[in-house]
């Protein structure tokens, strides 16, 4: 299958703390403002070391999504018998860290 | 000292740790030995370790549980492969009742209420499991520093590197607490480890063994696989865990040969490739030399050597930290202290919730790959990276198989560095990522890539060498290793320090 | 009353999204039932567990098909499983296992017919289908109705379930058209057994974009989405006020925003969400879980073969073959259990009618004997190939009358008719040969649904059977002009009403049982003499 292409505009190549902020926000990991910095930082180099892919001649290359190339396998539409792998609410909330009433609980979602 | 123990006779009784699985298991099926016997040895030895001062501590392992261990073995099949023989697994695999921390505060508490498929193959073929092991978080890193119970020490030479990420399974088996353990592999994690350590590690080929179970970092990369200090358990351990699993979409639906006994089948008309691009000016000259000299080995063997170039080799670190990075993002993103792990307490709304126990929760480290990974996905560099890897990634795996049609293995040094000591202050983080720069390209493939200890350098630490074989020829790969053991012999590491 | 918008051009697009009524979830073989206590179909797959892996239902990718199939769309042999990154308590692996750039069925489209509130034929369209994809539900996430509570709950039991994304290109114009692409596309996944159609459960939503644009203008204006409407009436609505809302901003200069909206059907407004982020970046790459999705042109040549006759063509031929109005076709083809019965009716009605000896269709039933002609028609002349047709015509009228009534969709979705299609079939037969009334069918019908009777065992039981012998009919007539001769008398001194009367009586007198206009003829003639 030939792959789409992104639009790529004109993006910076080195990223800002605004771009910082944005991952720390797309990743859901909160950061200090010194954090912030040494992240941008190592970001920063790590984008550096891996530039190196751009000497690869990848002209009308497929993308290797992984080592095997298979296709997906199926299994048959059948509900499994409940076995020693099987998830019941004792199992859940042994791990759960707060699971009431069979319900996970989480500090209330606002939607409108 | 016979081949097959690496005991010395009159030392059987007080030597109970240096026996090798396929020892063990012979033993124990003769009933000259229980597990019972051979457990309080290896958790003695443990707890002395646990008595040491923290700088020179092994600390590979992290949570024991015996009866659980007896249990099983008691539960070994009559005429199963391992006998009841226990082993070691790393921190990141499922095995129901067993702590699956990965190393990570943000798991600290979680315990797995299911079995991962290859935990369960082992104990089906006889295997008990009577310790987890010290791993770096998530199997993020080369050094075992990156971890919540503390940084892992070399047994060979405590102020140094075991390697990572499975640096607690190759301590483990290096200081002879175990016979042999279960690490993961995502970029070198068995191998490097295995090699800093003096032991032998196998990564099999991608598919090979089933993933179900096993904490994911790298979906498309990560591979279970054995360590240990004899071919033979490789083989054992390999044959034990392998196989298609429905539950895991990637692996192979191909039958496992029976790699334990095939060992000492001759090999004809081997045919070994080495890569000039891992000979070059960064391999240290006493792994140069080291390294000829297993090469000089085969070819009095009889086998064929020729070098090859593998141009895009250094391409594979770049590949992999992109690619790599890109899939850990998405794997860890679960991680929220909802239905497993821990939530902050500071959280005071749902927002806080997800920002404040994954920031709690996670090392540095992981933090770092997570950003990257993030930024090569996102809108607008998708391409530039995300994508451009993965075709990179078929210009690398097109060269790999190029070659290996006419070789039957690649041979180089695992590493082309030496062992070197914990604690480097990184400013710049990848430094560390350059540790992985021979090991990455088997992932990247997904060949099935083994290292063998070859030689000791100037400290008495270890050399060793590493095959990259085709995809599901694991059999050649350990037959050639076998014959190295057999006629060369491995080096033998005492306690140094 | 659809807003006036002679400045502007309505255009509208719908995202629905389809519950699939597989066994099991998409991604692991946990049932997708519900109902039940909270997080009980789950297991590390759909609770998004470390380590857990997904594996393809199979079921699931041969609906998607059987639905791209159904729709004269492209069903890609390859098409690929994305994961679309993002964070919610409903989405356990914080990712949600879709298809973006090459989905199960790219293109097709759906013939809706619009008809105006007394069933004529207003015009029909081609709706353009852009994609459909195959994708994982999210689970339910639930909030106490006390505001106080500053918690919310997370049930998983729906997570994973298979969901088909149907989208649908902006072909639309209004809202009417908007809820009849809806409705028959809600049609045909209850057709093809893909998904119950279930709105009120949530099986089936849609999200719906509105924008207006000038009239001739060929770009699109901005749009705004309505999320997660589940009712007919609420789609009108919801689109009804966003287009006064647009129109209204639009017409004072400002501009619309695009947003993302939920529509409150208490208020009957549309109000914007409050925006979870900035524009969400979801960093969608291929699950590298799940490999390449093949499905060959083999299952699908299989697939084409056994498909079952849809509802549009089924819709065109009942019009072409059984002359039904587009109301009738409509409605016989809007249920394939309810098609399948009047197919099976009406083939039972015509067989039955040309067994039937032949005396008397000539004078009985007026109405619809349409050419009059005197002996059975055989097949190929005109009143032949009309009978078909006009027995398709009382089946449908009977079970529009006794039955729809009492078939709610649980009792179509099962085919619970309450009486046999034989029966109605019978009946139809009973009444265009003449034998018995609409009102006697009434009865029949009552009888057959509360026994196990059989219509010509009830018929004969009850005395069922309109009179149509003239001698009969005359004996009675004779006897009912002899006892109101005063009234007969009036009739033919010229008072016009009388006639009713006598007619009246007559049929009374015959137990409800002559033939209406037989006895009419023979009052008419013999009050005339």
């Amino acid at each position: 299958m030939t792959p789409m292409t992104q639009n790529t505009s004109s993006k910076a190549k080195t990223p800002s703390l605004k771009m910082m902020e944005h991952l720390s926000k797309l990743s859901r990991i909160k950061l200090s403002d010194e954090e912030k910095q040494s992240f941008l930082s190592d970001l920063k180099h790590i984008l550096v070391f891996v530039e190196k892919i751009n000497e690869v001649d990848t002209e009308n290359v497929q993308p290797l999504y992984s080592p095997v190339e298979a296709f997906t396998p199926t299994q048959k539409d059948v509900a499994v018998a409940l076995n020693e792998q099987s998830m019941d609410h004792s199992k859940i909330a042994e791990n759960a860290p707060n699971f009431q009433l069979g319900y996970f609980v989480v500090p209330r979602v606002i939607e409108e | 000292m016979t081949k097959e123990t690496g005991l010395r006779p009159e030392n059987t009784v007080s030597e109970l740790h240096r026996l090798s699985l396929f020892a063990i298991v012979k033993l124990l099926k003769k009933k000259e030995l229980t597990v019972k016997e051979l457990l309080e040895c290896y958790l003695q030895r443990l707890e002395e370790d646990e008595r040491q001062p923290r700088e020179s501590r092994i600390n590979a392992v992290v949570y024991k549980n015996k009866e659980e261990a007896l249990k099983q073995a008691a539960n070994a099949p009559a005429d199963s492969l391992l006998g009841g023989a226990p082993i070691i697994i790393k921190e990141n695999l499922h095995l129901l009742g067993y702590p699956v921390r990965c190393a990570s505060k943000i798991l600290s508490n979680y315990k797995a209420t299911y079995s991962s498929t290859a935990m369960l193959r082992l104990l089906k073929n006889g295997a008990s499991i009577f310790a987890t092991a010290n791993m770096d978080e998530f199997a993020m890193g080369s050094a075992n520093e990156n971890s919540m119970h503390g940084f892992v020490c070399n047994p060979l030479a405590k102020d140094y590197i075991p390697g990572g990420s499975s640096g607690g399974p190759a301590a483990a088996v290096a200081g002879y607490f175990t016979s042999a353990s279960i690490g993961s592999d995502t970029g070198g994690s068995i191998r490097q480890p295995a090699a800093c350590c003096g032991v032998i590690g196998l990564k099999p080929t991608y598919g090979r063994v089933s993933r179900y179970g096993l904490v994911a970092f790298a979906s498309s990369f990560d591979q279970i696989g054995p360590i240990a200090r004899r071919v033979e358990d490789i083989a054992l351990l390999l044959e034990a865990m392998a196989g298609h699993d429905e539950a895991d979409s990637t692996s192979a639906k191909l039958p496992v040969p029976s790699y334990s006994k095939a060992l000492e089948t001759p090999i004809k008309n081997l045919h070994i490739a080495l890569p000039k691009e891992y000979l070059g000016d960064t391999v240290h000259p006493q792994i140069r030399r080291a390294f000829m000299q297993a090469v000089d080995f085969y070819e009095k063997q009889g086998a064929k050597i020729s070098e090859v170039s593998l141009p895009n080799t250094d391409y594979a670190l770049s590949i992999y930290y992109i690619l790599s990075t890109a899939e850990a993002s998405s794997n860890l993103a679960r991680f929220d202290g909802i239905r497993y792990g821990n939530p902050s307490k500071k959280a005071e709304n749902l927002s806080d919730l997800f920002f404040r126990s994954r920031s709690e929760g996670f090392g540095d480290e992981v933090k770092r790959r997570i950003f990257t990974g993030s930024y090569v996905l996102s809108a607008g560099y998708y391409d530039d990276y995300y994508m451009k890897a993965l075709k990179a990634r078929r210009v690398v795996y097109d060269k790999y198989m190029a070659i290996l049609k006419d070789a039957d293995l690649l041979m180089m040094p695992t590493l082309p560095y030496r062992v070197f000591k914990r604690g480097k202050d990184h400013e710049d983080p990848t430094e560390m990522y350059r540790s992985d720069v021979f090991n990455v390209a088997a992932n990247v493939v997904g060949l099935p890539s083994m290292s063998l200890p070859c030689a000791k350098d100037s400290l008495g630490l270890p050399i060793s060498f590493q095959f990259m074989g085709r995809p599901f020829d694991e059999a050649l790969m350990l037959r050639a290793a076998y014959l190295y053991q057999q006629e060369h012999g491995l080096p033998v590491f005492e306690n140094a320090k | 009353m659809e807003a006036k918008n002679l400045e502007f051009e309505v255009v509208i697009g719908l995202e629905v999204h389809a519950q699939l009524n597989t066994e099991t979830k998409l991604f692991c073989r946990c049932r997708t039932s519900f109902g039940e206590q909270a997080n009980m179909n789950v297991c590390p797959v759909c609770l998004g567990y470390p380590g857990a892996l997904p594996v393809l239902n199979e079921k699931a990718l041969v609906k998607a098909a059987l639905l791209g199939l159904a729709l004269q769309g492209k069903v890609n042999e390859q098409s690929l499983f994305e994961r679309k990154n993002y964070f919610y308590p409903d989405s356990p692996k914080a990712y949600q296992i879709s298809q973006l750039q090459y989905p199960i069925v790219s293109a097709g489209v759906l013939p809706i017919h619009l008809r105006n509130k007394n069933g004529e034929d207003l015009y029909s369209k081609e709706i353009q289908i852009e994609r459909v994809q195959l994708e994982e539900d999210a689970g339910k996430l639930m909030h106490s109705e006390r505001s106080e509570v500053k918690q919310s709950y997370v049930d998983l039991n729906r997570c994973s379930t298979p969901l088909l994304e149907i989208v649908s290109k902006p072909d639309m114009r209004s809202a009417a058209e908007a809820v009849e692409y809806f409705k028959s596309l809600r049609r045909l996944l209850i057709y093809l057994d893909i998904s119950d159609g279930n709105m009120q459960d949530g099986s089936m939503r849609c999200d719906v974009n509105v924008s207006l644009r000038a009239r001739g203008q060929k770009a699109l204006g901005t749009r705004t989405e309505t999320k997660n409407m589940n009712t007919f009436k609420g789609i009108e609505e919801a689109i009804q006020y966003e287009i006064v809302r647009q129109r209204a901003l639009l017409l004072s200069g400002e501009k619309v925003i695009q947003e993302t909206m939920l529509f409150n059907s208490n208020t009957g407004k549309t109000k914007p969400m409050r925006s979870k982020e900035e524009a969400q970046d979801y960093r969608y790459f291929p699950d590298p879980d799940l490999f390449t999705v093949f499905f060959s042109k083999e299952n699908l040549q299989s697939l084409k073969e056994a498909m079952p006759e849809l509802p549009d063509a089924k819709f065109h031929r009942y019009k072409q073959e059984f002359l039904l109005s587009s109301y009738d076709a409509a409605l016989m083809s809007s249920s394939k259990n309810l098609a399948g019965y009047f197919e099976h009716a009406s083939a039972e009605a015509l067989a039955l009618f040309k067994e039937a000896k032949p005396a008397k269709e000539s004078s009985a039933a007026g109405e619809s004997s349409a050419a009059g002609e005197s002996s059975p028609a055989g097949e190929s002349s005109p009143a032949g190939k009309l009978q078909g047709p006009l027995l398709a015509k009382r089946v449908c009228n009977l079970i529009s009358t006794e039955l729809l009534s009492l078939l709610t969709e649980v009792r179509l979705e099962q085919a619970l008719f309450p009486v046999p299609a034989e029966a109605i079939g019978s009946m139809a037969a009973m009444l265009e040969q003449g034998l018995i009334s609409s009102k006697m069918a009434k009865e029949i019908f009552k009888a057959l649904s509360e026994t196990d009777k059989t219509v010509e065992e009830i018929v004969l039981e009850r005395g069922l059977k309109l009179i149509c012998d003239e001698a009969a009919l005359e004996a009675i007539v004779d006897k009912v002009l002899a006892d109101h001769a005063k009234v007969a008398a009036d009739f033919k001194s010229g008072k016009a009403k009388a006639m009713g009367y006598l007619i009246g009586q007559a049929m009374k007198a015959s137990k409800g049982q002559a033939e209406p206009k037989l006895l009419s003829k023979i009052i008419q003639d013999k009050l005339k003499s």
